[in-house]
């Protein structure tokens, strides 16, 4: 219980691909004209954080699950999945 | 009541995953020479209650079975895995999914039920929660003009059997 994201991600293992999966596809969007930012709070493993006027993206850590792909009010994540080999290993499934 | 089940136990894995957009009708061909299909990939999954994971576990046990029969007979061919298709067939599984079938397309012919009728439920949840001196009569005319502004009769009337016969 109360465990935090950072915790929790650390039971997973990656393999990370230089290039991201994730994009945002129009950022002055995300500062001009959505209120909301769901993308921060949507996401279970934490990759969108706002630093300074800017949205990033730490594609690292990403569950796969899509969540912000449906979440984003604007549509403004452009979503696939990680080169094949790339990306969450599940140990059990 | 969970507790005692999980008592000193450790979190192994952290994980998220979105939800198939399965139903008997996107099941596709469940085996063939040297492999089966289960859970998640083979589309099991039941929209309404929001169920699969008990299919991926259930069909997971008739793959199984089904491996060590391969083993036994030293025959991993389409002919040799069919009876997997059988098992799934004769479980809850194809019954379920089968109930349901039906489901997912009445989502997807009322779009009403994701835009207008949630927004309708919510003006009759405001009018009748709140506490502002107005007989209830009155409100409920206001709730049924407010629904009738974007549904005509007819389409109430579908929707109400189409969604009686997709369950």
């Amino acid at each position: 219980m109360g465990a935090s994201i950072e915790d929790k991600l650390f039971l997973d293992r990656f393999r990370v691909d230089e290039a991201a999966h994730l994009k945002i596809k129009d950022r002055a969007v995300c500062i001009d004209d959505c209120e909301q930012q769901p993308c921060l709070y949507v996401c279970p493993a934490n990759v969108y954080r706002l630093e300074q006027n800017r949205i990033s993206i730490n594609y690292e850590g990403c569950l796969e699950c899509g969540s912000c792909r449906i979440g984003c009010p604007h549509l403004n994540i452009e979503w696939r999945f990680p080169t094949g080999g790339y990306g969450i290993r599940h140990k059990f499934g | 009541m969970t507790a005692p089940l999980i008592k000193e136990g450790k979190p192994g894995e952290y994980m998220a995953h979105w939800l198939a957009e399965g139903g008997y009708d996107q099941i596709p061909g469940l085996y063939g020479d040297g492999y089966l299909i289960a859970g998640d990939s083979a589309m099991l999954f039941n929209t309404l209650h929001r169920e699969g994971s008990n299919m991926a576990m259930v069909s997971g046990i008739f793959a199984a079975e089904t491996i060590i029969e391969a083993i036994m007979k030293n025959d991993f061919s389409r002919a040799s895995l069919k009876n997997y298709e059988s098992r799934l067939r004769n479980s809850f599984i194809c019954d379920d999914l089968k109930k349901y079938r039906r489901f997912n397309p009445f989502l997807e012919n009322h779009p009403e039920i994701f835009t207008t009728l949630p927004d309708a439920l919510g003006f009759a949840a405001r009018e009748m929660l709140t506490v502002d001196g107005v007989p209830k009569k009155s409100k409920q005319k206001k709730i049924w003009k407010n629904l009738r502004k974007h549904h005509s009769l007819s389409a109430l009337l579908r929707l109400i059997w189409d969604g009686y016969r997709s369950v």
